[in-house]
């Protein structure tokens, strides 16, 4: 039909397409796209600097203790100072995130998997999270944030850490999945467990009543 | 077996209000199913007595974000930026 053939040719007119900013005197967001150190500095700063403490969170939750976690905050850093030319501005936390997932899996290679301890395979098969649960462990508290704190330690280190990627530091389920190689619905399935758990244990020490009574 | 206010209220059941209660409170479900959520809420004593305990545990929980141990942001920071100007 000669219409349509016309606002084809409309939209594919060549002269359009060489009018487009050419991709070496623009680069988008970037506050300067030619590539040069200092620019390569400021881009650092105003993409990186403000996620050092959501960076410091994640890897923590990744690694469970200080000197690690530092190693892989600045290591992230590295990797990400040094392909920050190639970064187009958008999205910087998933950016960095994804960074740091490869960061850790490099990290997690050189030291050797702990096959005998798994406390979270054997959290997913226990069929009921009270079963091997001793009620002398189970210090009653009065206070509702402390039962919580008890109950989030209590979780396997898996179940865990998806609480405190998306409550504490709060990552999207995506971001989560993302950061710890896990699909979107082991996350949430992990999360629902866990809070369920916490939830739990609220009931037996007669905290959640609190909630609806407020 | 049907509760009461299934019976009288369309929409989504209870088992499947609880199926997506915790999507629901943390903002990663659609406008459209959340309002339905919502609207169950309102009239369902018993899924809103969950949704303001589990509500609550996440406030708890958000309250345990410690800050960072200033000694390590601060050398974090010292390394971006020997990063950033080496000299
Ligand atoms: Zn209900």
């Amino acid at each position: 039909m000669p219409v349509k053939d016309c606002v084809v040719a409309l939209m594919i007119r060549p002269e359009e397409s060489t009018a487009l900013p050419d991709s070496s005197t623009d680069s988008g967001t970037r506050p300067d796209p030619t590539g040069s150190k200092a620019e390569d500095a400021a881009a650092f700063q105003k993409y990186v600097t403000p996620e050092f403490d959501l960076l410091y969170r994640t890897a923590w939750s990744l690694t469970r203790n200080n000197t690690d976690a530092q190693d892989l905050v600045q290591d992230t850093l590295l990797r990400a100072f040094r392909s920050i030319d190639r970064f187009d501005g958008r999205y910087p936390r998933a950016w960095l995130l994804t960074i740091m997932r490869n960061a850790n899996i490099n990290r997690a290679r050189k030291k050797k998997p702990d096959l005998l301890d798994d406390p979270d395979a054997a959290f997913e098969r226990s069929a009921d999270f009270a079963d091997n649960e001793d009620p002398e462990s189970l210090v009653v508290s009065p206070v509702f944030d402390a039962a919580v704190q008890q109950a989030l330690d209590a979780l396997p280190p898996n179940f865990r850490q998806v609480v405190e990627l998306v409550d504490l530091n709060g990552l999207s389920y995506q971001e989560a999945a993302d950061i710890t190689e896990t699909p979107v619905g082991t996350v949430m399935s992990r999360l629902h467990r866990a809070r369920s758990r916490i939830r739990e244990q609220l009931s037996e020490t007669g905290l959640d009543a609190e909630v609806s009574a407020s | 077996m049907m509760s009461f206010v299934q019976k009288i209220m369309p929409g989504p059941s209870c088992d499947e209000v609880m199926e997506t209660l915790q999507a629901y409170l943390d903002g990663e479900i659609d406008d459209k199913q959340a309002k339905k959520v919502a609207r169950h809420l309102a009239k369902c004593s018993q899924c809103d007595r969950e949704s303001q305990v589990y509500s609550k545990i996440k406030e708890s929980l958000a309250k345990r974000k410690q800050p960072v141990d200033p000694e390590i942001m601060a050398a974090i920071k010292q390394f971006s930026q020997d990063l950033i100007s080496p000299n």
